[in-house]
């Protein structure tokens, strides 16, 4: 099972979770109310859902699309889906997704409990 | 080795992949890349306390016209400029063989502590509305929830709403064809002093600006035929504009969104005049040209002169302008200088 973190300034806000298809979604509360103090817009929180079918805009803006990574990458299979899918994982994980200009951060955690 | 990007600046652009070629540990993969864009990212340049990071935009073949459109682009920043509105200062490069324009990340005139939200942050966190679909009510609406849920006062969401509609007023002027609600950002977080601040941040989007989503051929022929150009240039206008509830078809939709903005804001009319006279064509491709140090190509200069006088004709009779003396009147200013 992995878990999706997402972090304000270091401070780990929400958790989100795969289950089949939904993405099932928790947030630290005490970890937010530090992220406001960091100047963290709570209301940003208002697009991430609880449980839902997709993940939420706030965070696939910042994650590379197969077709953004296609680009970029040769891969030795252009059909094989897992080796993209690695690839995007492997991105989130080196970049943590933190752009110059924000102050989130996403990284997967692999839990193997 | 060469360090200083500017060095590596050829017919007007920069070449960015001999640079990084030169500089292999200013450029390492990955990168910073948008989920949405395929081809724009983030790279670092320079070293030790000179560091920094660029945002690269390149243009490929999707673009009608993409050696027009770097140029359009940064004519286009020099427009804005002179009528108040800031914005990233670009430039032109070559990147992987194609057309692109850069700038500097534009936090790094501002404090630490303040960081870029995206106009679709605002909006899709509400009705679910798309980034790419929304009007310029859904976009102010947006920022009045985003201060009442933040605490901001009643003035900081009317700067911004006013500073949006300059932007607007800016964009029908220099034709600009893609400014939508993604293509705004603002600036959040707290000053050095702690205050809480929100407002809109410089410009930093690529618009179209100028006519530039015409192919190479389109250009020719309007340069040629008068009264095509006259057609076309009707045509160019931005996404996000007058809400669809709200808007009248006996006008274009550009005329439209301009009556809907300075209609009942006396301010905003009187932004629009003064757009009518500060901005000046011919002083902002002379700026570019001095910054790029090289010449923009005669015919699309051409083309740039044309389809800015044939709008801001049409804007003075909708502002209530006589176009000829105003022409006259800049004359005589540029006589002067």
């Amino acid at each position: 099972m992995s878990t999706l973190i997402i972090s304000w300034d270091d401070e780990k806000i929400v958790e989100i979770e795969k289950r089949g298809e939904l993405f099932y979604s928790s947030v630290i509360y005490e970890n937010v109310i530090r992220a406001k103090e960091k100047g963290f817009p709570i209301s940003l929180l208002k697009q991430i859902s609880i449980v839902s079918d997709e993940l939420a805009p706030i965070i696939k803006r910042r994650i590379p699309t197969p077709k953004t990574l296609r680009k970029r990458i040769s891969f030795k299979n252009e059909e094989d889906d897992r080796e993209v899918e690695n690839a995007i994982c492997e991105y989130i994980n080196e970049t943590k997704c933190r752009r110059p200009t924000d102050k989130f951060s996403i990284r997967i955690d692999i839990n193997n409990n | 080795m060469k360090e200083n990007i500017e060095d590596y600046r050829k017919n007007g652009q920069i070449n960015l992949d001999e640079y990084f070629r030169n500089n292999p540990s200013s450029f390492t993969y990955p990168y910073y890349i948008d989920g949405y864009d395929e081809l724009n990212f983030w790279a670092q340049v320079g070293k030790g306390n000179k560091e920094k990071y660029i945002y690269i935009k390149p243009r490929d073949n999707y673009d009608e016209n993409p050696n027009y459109n770097i140029y359009a682009e940064l004519v286009y920043e020099e427009l804005i400029k002179q009528v108040g509105i800031k914005s990233a200062s670009l430039d032109l490069g070559k990147y992987n063989g194609m057309d692109a324009t850069f700038s500097d990340n534009i936090l790094d005139d501002y404090d630490k502590d303040i960081f870029l939200i995206n106009g679709s942050e605002l909006v899709e966190g509400k009705r679910y509305l798309s980034g790419t679909e929304s009007s310029l009510d859904d976009l102010f609406d947006a920022i009045e929830d985003y201060c009442r849920a933040e605490y901001l006062e009643r003035n900081v969401q009317n700067d911004c709403i006013e500073d949006i509609e300059k932007i607007c007023i800016a964009d029908i002027y220099t034709l600009s064809t893609n400014r939508r609600v993604t293509d705004y950002d603002f600036l959040a977080g707290k000053d050095k002093y702690g205050n809480e601040i929100f407002k809109v941040a410089p410009n930093c989007h690529n618009t179209y600006p100028l006519g530039s989503n015409s192919s190479l051929d389109d250009m020719y022929d309007m340069l040629e035929n008068e009264d095509m150009l006259a057609d076309r240039v009707n045509t160019f206008y931005t996404d996000s504009g007058v809400p669809e509830n709200k808007r009248n078809i006996d006008y274009p939709y550009w005329e439209d969104t301009l009556y809907y903005i300075i209609e009942e804001n006396p301010y905003m009319l009187n932004f629009a005049r003064n757009c009518a006279k500060k901005m000046d064509i011919a002083k902002a491709i002379y700026n570019v040209e001095e910054k790029i140090k090289s010449r923009i190509p005669i015919e699309y200069k051409e083309f740039m002169y044309e389809v800015f006088n044939n709008r801001l004709q049409n804007i003075c009779e909708c502002i209530d302008i006589d176009y000829y003396e105003l022409i006259d009147q800049k004359e005589i200013e540029r006589e002067e200088i």
